[in-house]
């Protein structure tokens, strides 16, 4: 058995001691270092990405926040706007509506005044005509032409 | 048929001695350069150009990194990345010993109890060494369990000891024994494949299983000798 023979053990040995004294001091300090640079550097990057990420997620919630206070702003604006609106539109309309009313009441009153005016002078010519009317039945009947002088006093006559 | 111990044997391909000891550059030390080489070579080849989104290379990287801080994470917890490089390095080497093995014509250095009782004496002693650093004398209460009854001691605390001394044998046996077994039954069947002709269909297709098999073995045993050393460590550095 190769394994039992002596006389190989102190260079075995000595070629262990070496390589891996010679392994040992590469990977300390070339591959070790470099690899945990590489993932400690993949780590930060991780994290500054994700550290980003949650900076735009707060500034886009923010932006949405601001978003929806302008909006209900906005609907109180409205809201405001609308009732004042309501508001003016409903007494102009009260106002109109009253200037009209007084106008048609004020046409009323002229109307009525004229048409009584009208009663009273169509009062004063039904005199007259009546008596024509009466002179006229008068001559038809007695064939004698009555002035209205007489038909006054024959009535106040009687 | 060819010896199924062959494989094991060790060449001196450069012969050096230093001080009268035979210290030869063999087939042995190549592989460990071989490993050395590729697992420097993934680890930074693998982040040389690096990318935000890594690519399969990387990944790979990444991940064998991942697993081995996950897993002293979880046994020995903050306390232990102080000692990644080191328990890295333990990984990678035999994990790149054991796989490269599995190539054909390849030595695997894992195979031999030295070197793995190499390995397992420098998790042995760095977990004693840290252990003595941060506790001193109080890190003999580690033979003491606790809660057991004081009349109990002087049986507990000889078994504590030798179950401590015995840890470095044991994590080295299992590394090589699983090593060496493995080879050899390959060699074995690959062996009865040849011998057989036509017939050998059958040993091949057992060596192919056997072959998917032993690559599993290789990065288990690799992972098991990890994280062994690790509970070793924690009893160190967390005592109990």
């Amino acid at each position: 058995m190769p394994q039992l023979d002596i006389s190989t053990f102190p260079s075995q040995l000595f070629w262990l001691m070496v390589c891996f004294l010679a392994l040992y001091f590469i990977l300390s300090f070339v591959a070790v270092p470099k690899i945990s640079h590489v993932l400690e550097a993949r780590q930060d990057a991780l994290e500054s990405k994700i550290n980003k990420a949650s900076t735009y997620r707060e500034q886009a919630e923010g932006l949405l926040a601001e978003y929806e206070s302008t909006l209900a702003q906005a609907r109180v604006d409205a809201q405001q706007r609308y009732k004042l609106a309501i508001t003016s539109a409903s007494a102009q309309i009260a106002s109109q509506q009253k200037d009209l009313l007084d106008k048609l009441n004020n046409k009323l009153h002229i109307a009525e005044q004229e048409l009584y005016r009208t009663r009273i002078e169509v009062g004063a010519q039904m005199h007259a005509v009546a008596i024509e009317v009466a002179i006229g039945i008068l001559k038809k009947l007695t064939g004698r032409t009555y002035s209205p002088t007489e038909l006054n006093y024959e009535r106040e006559g009687a | 048929m060819s010896d199924p111990l062959h494989q094991f044997e060790i060449h001196p391909l450069l012969p050096l001695s230093l001080d009268g000891v035979n210290i030869s550059f063999t087939n042995s030390s190549l592989f460990m350069t071989v490993a050395v080489a590729t697992a420097s070579i993934f680890l930074i080849g693998g982040v040389s150009r690096s990318k935000l989104i890594p690519d399969r290379w990387q990944s790979m990287t990444e991940m064998t990194y991942g697993f081995i801080a996950n897993l002293i994470d979880e046994t020995i917890g903050l306390k232990g990345r102080k000692y990644f490089s080191l328990i890295f390095t333990l990984f990678m080497f035999i994990f790149m010993g054991n796989v490269i093995g599995m190539i054909p014509y390849t030595f695997t250095f894992t195979s031999h109890i030295i070197v793995t009782f190499g390995l397992a004496m420098i998790a042995f002693g760095m977990a004693t060494l840290i252990g003595f650093m941060r506790h001193g004398f109080h890190y003999f209460s580690i033979f003491v369990p606790k809660g057991a009854p004081l009349y109990m001691l002087p049986i507990i605390v000889p078994i504590e000891i030798l179950s401590y001394i015995s840890r470095p044998i044991s994590l080295s046996i299992r590394l090589f024994a699983n090593m060496m077994a493995g080879h050899t039954m390959l060699k074995v069947f690959a062996g009865f494949t040849v011998a057989l002709g036509i017939l050998g269909i059958g040993p091949l297709v057992v060596s192919t299983l056997l072959t998917a098999f032993e690559i599993l073995v290789a990065v288990l045993q690799a992972y098991v000798f990890t994280i062994l050393t690790c509970i070793y460590l924690n009893d160190s550095i967390n005592l109990h």
